[in-house]
């Protein structure tokens, strides 16, 4: 029997509650060999950042699909795979059922992506708080809800009669090109909007997209305009081509090893004389990690002691102005100092 | 079907399935051992033949933990074959929501705010009975709220060492259904989240098995008070 008409069939015993633990291994594998290669092209590297490898995306997004109820069954499984669903596959072909297996869970995944998206990159959701929070206060710009959609209006009011054209959803590259066409890169995000509208109403364009599409688009222009920068910061004659930033990528996790052991080393010798003790060690080194990540993601988002007490609670402001602030201090004015030498040599080459 | 998936491991999957299907691996289990029951001080039933005996219509058996804090009695309906059991304990954080593990049927059982749970037809012998239990290592209680933006809750119980322990909650809707994301933080570096448990109005049940101690839900139509339970 073919692989497809298999997992139909253990999947027709989950959903009417008469399986073997083994036909729910076979079932979960079967989805996780599915969906581990779509994760694997889609995660980028703020998964990576965030401690999130695909295996742990993979079993997220599946388990997800088998939460049970009290009476041990599991309801989200039978949503999507209802008898009804099920009976119409057994009739039709295999390619047919893979294809609606595959669709599942490549939607499922972007959801998990989407849930993951405030922890994995925090900044986009500071962006977005604080877009909503200037687009509320705009004159220019209005905000409503479409289905579970929040839409961004804006309508021009230069006196000439109707918008000359009304950008959706589906024309996001031209907004993003009206963006970078004005200029909007390197700014705040109330002055970006102000901007924007200023833009709009020059060109005779009304707008209406989602925020979170907004979102995007401000983050794709600051992006331009810090490539922009960059590249004007190199050699006149160096393009930063796509392949040099991946080059670039490949460097940063190395160095970001290599800073790890770095520290890991230093604060041995800390627990060796006795200047710490041997499970403040983890925490340091945790504290770390997370402050790297956020220099990646927009910079540093609170103040260290706030960085060190999200794993030593019980942690006083004494306590740390004591003995551990000095310490603390110094490693990360290392460890900038440590990554601003490796950019500084790998822009020399 | 069973071919190799890259870098996931087998083990990592199979530990995925044994939580998802019935047996938890729990850390924190209590092992119960069988009381001797002793024959009844009052004759009452002898000479009394109008009725039959009690064992005529039902059986009954009680464990207990080695502390004797925790009491369990497990009852059989002869008459319609079916098993209930009730937990009894002085604290209700204890016997509300409790993991029932019953050795013979291989499968775990979640008793209700009452401490008890239907076990249904099943095959086992009630004077052999190996049981064991995991009650909540933190419960938390969640207010509703329209918000999306994530909240942290503090848990109104938890066991030594999960004081700090924080429960940050986000709401998200996909088309019509609400989808609640639970994600444990300071959780001690030894400590690993076995099952999550989502309790709807002291009704409808969700338990699933969190990654990283993140778990997603989806809520039910008509929800409002909730409750959030650790497993350890």
């Amino acid at each position: 029997m073919a692989q497809e008409k298999k997992l139909l069939l253990k999947l027709l015993c989950v959903i009417n509650n008469n399986y073997q633990e083994k036909d729910l291994e076979e079932l979960i594998l079967a989805l996780i060999n599915l969906i581990v290669p779509v994760i694997r092209r889609r995660s980028g590297l703020h998964f990576k950042l965030a401690n999130y490898e695909p295996r742990d995306i993979a079993l997220l997004t599946i388990s997800s699909l088998f939460v049970k109820n009290k009476q041990g069954r599991f309801p989200v499984l039978e949503k999507l795979f209802n008898w009804k669903i099920v009976e119409k596959f057994l009739s039709v072909r295999e390619t047919d059922f893979q294809r609606y297996l595959k669709s599942i869970l490549t939607r499922r995944l972007k959801q998990t992506f989407y849930y993951l998206s405030c922890e994995v990159r925090p900044e986009r959701a500071k962006i977005k708080r604080e877009m909503v929070y200037t687009l509320k206060k705009s004159a220019e710009y209005r905000l409503a809800k479409n289905k579970d959609k929040l839409l961004v209006i804006n309508i021009p009011e230069n006196g000439q009669g109707q918008p000359s054209e009304k950008l959706t959803e589906v024309q996001a590259d031209q907004l993003l090109a009206i963006c970078l066409d004005s200029g909007l890169g390197g700014l705040q995000v109330p002055k970006f909007f102000k901007k924007l509208a200023e833009s709009l109403q020059k060109e005779n364009i009304q707008i209406e997209v989602p925020v979170q599409q907004l979102v995007e688009i401000y983050i794709e222009t600051q992006k331009h305009y810090l490539l922009a920068e960059v590249s004007s910061s190199l050699r006149p004659e160096k393009q930063l081509l796509t392949s040099g930033f991946s080059d670039f990528y490949k460097n940063l996790s190395i160095w970001l090893k290599e800073l790890r052991e770095k520290n890991d080393s230093l604060l041995l010798k800390y627990v060796q004389k006795n200047k710490i003790e041997a499970k403040e060690k983890e925490i340091y080194l945790k504290t770390l990690d997370e402050l790297i990540i956020d220099w990646q993601d927009g910079g540093q988002e609170k103040s260290l002691f706030d960085y060190l007490q999200k794993y030593q609670p019980e942690l006083s402001p004494e306590e740390y102005r004591n003995g551990k602030r000095k310490i603390l201090e110094y490693l990360v004015k290392n460890s900038r100092n440590f990554l601003k030498n490796k950019l500084d040599s790998w822009q020399r080459l | 079907m069973g071919k190799s998936f890259g870098k996931l491991e087998k083990k990592e999957i199979v530990h995925f399935c044994n939580s998802v299907s019935h047996s938890s691996d729990f850390k924190k289990r209590i092992n119960l051992y069988l009381r001797k029951s002793y024959p009844s001080p009052f004759p009452h039933l002898l000479g009394f033949d109008g009725l039959p005996s009690f064992e005529f219509y039902a059986e009954k058996v009680a464990l207990s933990s080695p502390d004797e804090n925790y009491l369990l009695r497990i009852l059989k309906n002869n008459i319609k074959g079916e098993f209930e059991a009730h937990l009894l304990h002085p604290e209700k954080e204890k016997y509300q929501y409790v993991f029932i593990f019953l050795d013979d049927l291989k499968r775990d059982y979640l008793t209700d705010s009452h401490g008890r749970v239907n076990l249904g037809q099943v095959d086992l012998e009630l004077y052999q009975i190996e049981a064991s239990l995991c009650s909540p290592s933190a419960i938390f209680d969640i207010k509703p709220s329209t918000n999306q933006l994530p909240f942290a809750f503090q848990p109104c119980f938890a066991t030594p060492g999960l004081e700090n322990t924080e429960l940050q909650i986000e709401f998200f809707t996909d088309q019509k259904t609400r989808i609640l994301k639970a994600q444990a933080l300071n959780l001690p570096e030894e400590v690993e989240i076995k099952k999550m448990a989502l309790i709807v109005d002291e009704s409808e049940i969700l338990l699933a098995v969190p990654q990283k101690g993140l778990a997603i839900f989806e809520l039910p139509e008509k929800s409002g008070v909730f409750q959030i339970n650790f497993y350890e």
